[in-house]
């Protein structure tokens, strides 16, 4: 029976990511190879570098010792890992959660709710598990395999090993790390602002691990505790700082703790929320319907609003790419290019926010802005309103 | 014994009074129809029979015992369809009904043969491997229906148990309830439509704002009250409405441009 629900939880789980209205569909055979592909390429990359023919051709000694260079390299690819793994929990952040469905089909079922509550985790850790052992599937052996190409078999595995540890630790790390914020999001915001606040939320988690990868981990902090794991099980404890092995440790062992906690934490509100209708719905500030020139645009303006951020994928999307552009703004050290970054990414954003609206319901309000005087389009709004 | 005695049950979200200390019994072969306009508390009296929420006060016995003592050996007894079929699209209907038997610890030969006749019955068998998602509304409905029966439940619990069903599948479900009441299974269900209760005219609780109002066989209970149609006793004692001017003003509102 136990079984019989982790397996139900993880088809769930692997479902098409978009919702029945059939928006940003993808299912999961396309989303694992997107993922899968990033370490390959940054794997090969690193043929450059450690390629003994290459080196030679350009007339570069050979590296005596390539462990120390190439602990770097694996800081980059666990960077990688922990990024992707964070964002792919973020993207998944609705379906982890039990929801009407899942309440109205299980819960008259003869099983107890602890039971289906283990299942749902199981399946979660199963999920996480096959996502993690997919992004880091190609860097697992390309890696070691270039930097290891002309030594022992010996050092091959050594580093295989270490790598495959190291990427396995810190991708565990990001996912507990982003479900335990998850569990605190959930649980102290009230119900009447969870809405935005969870959108708000995620687009600020998804934008501070985007600008790790960016950085390439450049700021201390967990990606440079697991790649000190890289001396140890090598056998070359001296090249790195014992410290940070230890903060590697204890790091992944709280993140476990607090996303066990936190996901029981969200499990139980979002069971509790399902059928309460307590909080009134979140709505846009009142101001937004006295800002335009005609009252048509007037309007206008909180149903545009509405349709663009009719969904959480595309809030996720426009608060994203606003902080992410700050992020990139902040970087390129010129803070008074930052309105011109933000103004981008708010373009890109909402581009890409429109060209999901698939219903004529959401589109006529546009059209009606670009046709002012199309006597279609406005017997469309009169339908549609 | 009845087979399900409800005692005072309250439900309350935040100020708002849903149920307020409903009691009735259903004894085996009995239909019980609970009646009342919407928003009146029915689906939470059904949740709450259900175990999608718990009550704030009173309690629920099963067979004498009170239901949380043996919260599984209750959902173990009992069928439940919802009032909307909101099933996994992403399973076909035999993968659906086959996690359900699974989940209800059904031998898987026994479910097979079930599943199958069911399906055969409400004359689903050639769609059960298309998934979910493209089944219609009745479709959805008639899955609900088997998955809340194959396993032979003592007390059937229906929300609104004729949504979305053609003409055909209303006049089978209304024998296939009677038949089952005939066998000494308690069937409970929740209704605003007058007709449904009074075709399958047995018992009934008349609620009214999250409380009853009236109850009993529909015989005694309306002649009692001084009606001879149920409909006659709805209008004045639950709605609180007057039909004919509410009628009048919405014609008035149409015909008015």
């Amino acid at each position: 029976m136990f079984a019989k629900l982790v397996e139900h939880f993880v088809r769930r789980l692997a479902r098409p990511s978009a919702g029945e209205d059939g928006e940003i569909e993808m299912g999961l055979g396309v989303a694992l190879a997107l993922l899968a592909a990033p370490g390959l390429f940054l794997s090969v990359g690193l043929l450059d570098k450690y390629s003994t023919l290459l080196g030679w051709l350009r007339m570069r000694p050979a590296l005596e010792d390539p462990f120390p260079r190439c602990f770097g390299d694996g800081h980059g690819l666990i960077v990688f890992s922990m990024a992707i793994t964070g964002l792919v929990t973020i993207w998944k952040w609705e379906g982890l959660l039990p929801d009407v469905t899942d309440r109205l089909n299980l819960a008259p079922l003869p099983v107890s709710p602890r039971r289906i509550f283990a299942a749902s985790l199981a399946a979660v850790a199963r999920v996480a598990g096959v996502f993690i052992a997919d992004v880091n599937a190609f860097s697992l052996f390309v890696f070691p395999g270039v930097v290891m190409a002309d030594r022992t078999f010996v050092k091959f595995l050594r580093l295989l090993f270490a790598h495959a540890v190291a990427v396995a630790v810190a991708s565990l790390f990001s996912f507990c790390a982003t479900l335990a914020a998850m569990g605190v999001v959930l649980t102290i915001t009230p119900a009447r602002i969870l809405a935005p606040v969870s959108v708000l939320a995620r687009a600020g988690l998804a934008a501070a691990l985007l600008a790790m990868w960016i950085t390439a981990g450049a700021a201390p902090g967990p990606s440079r505790w697991f790649c000190a794991l890289y001396g140890p099980l090598v056998g070359r404890p001296e090249l790195t700082d014992p410290h940070l092995v230890r903060l590697a440790l204890a790091g992944h062992a709280l993140a476990m703790l607090l996303a066990l906690a936190g996901y029981a934490l969200g499990y139980a509100r979002a069971i509790e929320g399902l059928f309460v209708r307590s909080a009134p719905p979140w709505r846009w500030p009142s101001l937004l319907n006295r800002w335009g020139a005609t009252p048509l645009e007037r309007a206008a303006l909180p149903v545009a609003l509405r349709a663009l951020w009719r969904g959480d994928t595309q809030g996720l999307l426009i608060c994203g790419a606003l902080v992410m552009a700050l992020v990139i703004g902040l970087r390129a050290g010129e803070p008074r290019l930052l309105p011109l970054y933000a103004g981008y990414a708010v373009v890109v954003a909402v581009t890409a926010a429109l060209a999901t609206v698939i219903q004529p319901a959401a589109n006529w309000i546009f059209r009606l802005l670009a046709e002012a005087h199309g006597e279609e389009t406005y017997r469309v709004a009169r339908r549609a309103a | 014994m009845p087979v399900l005695a409800m005692r005072d049950l309250t439900r309350r979200y935040g100020s708002f009074l849903a149920v307020d200390s409903v009691s009735f019994a259903i004894e085996e072969g009995d239909i019980l129809g609970y009646l009342g306009p919407n928003g009146s508390g029915k689906s939470t009296t059904v949740k709450m029979l259900t175990g999608l929420i718990e009550p704030t006060s009173g309690e629920t016995l099963f067979r004498g015992r009170p239901v949380h003592a043996d919260l599984t050996g209750y959902k173990r007894a009992i069928g439940y369809v919802p009032e909307e079929a909101q099933l996994y699209g992403f399973l076909t209907g035999w993968e659906y009904l086959k996690m359900v038997a699974v989940l209800r610890g059904l031998e898987p030969a026994v479910f097979k043969s079930k599943a199958s006749a069911l399906l055969e019955a409400f004359t689903l068998y050639p769609h059960r491997d298309a998934a979910i998602t493209s089944y219609s509304k009745g479709m959805r409905q008639r899955i609900a229906l088997i998955s809340a029966t194959m396993h032979d439940p003592d007390l059937l619990i229906r929300d609104e148990p004729f949504t979305g069903l053609d003409v055909t599948s209303s006049l089978v479900l209304r024998q296939v309830i009677e038949r089952l009441a005939a066998a000494g299974k308690a069937i409970f269900f929740a209704s605003p439509a007058i007709e449904v209760v009074e075709r399958l005219r047995n018992r009934f609780v008349l609620l009214r704002q999250g409380r009853p109002i009236a109850a009993g066989s529909m015989t005694e209970t309306l002649a009692q009250l001084g009606y001879s149609r149920l409909e006659d006793a709805f209008v004045q004692m639950a709605e609180e409405t007057d039909t004919a001017r509410t009628a009048a003003a919405i014609v008035d509102a149409i015909r008015s441009f």
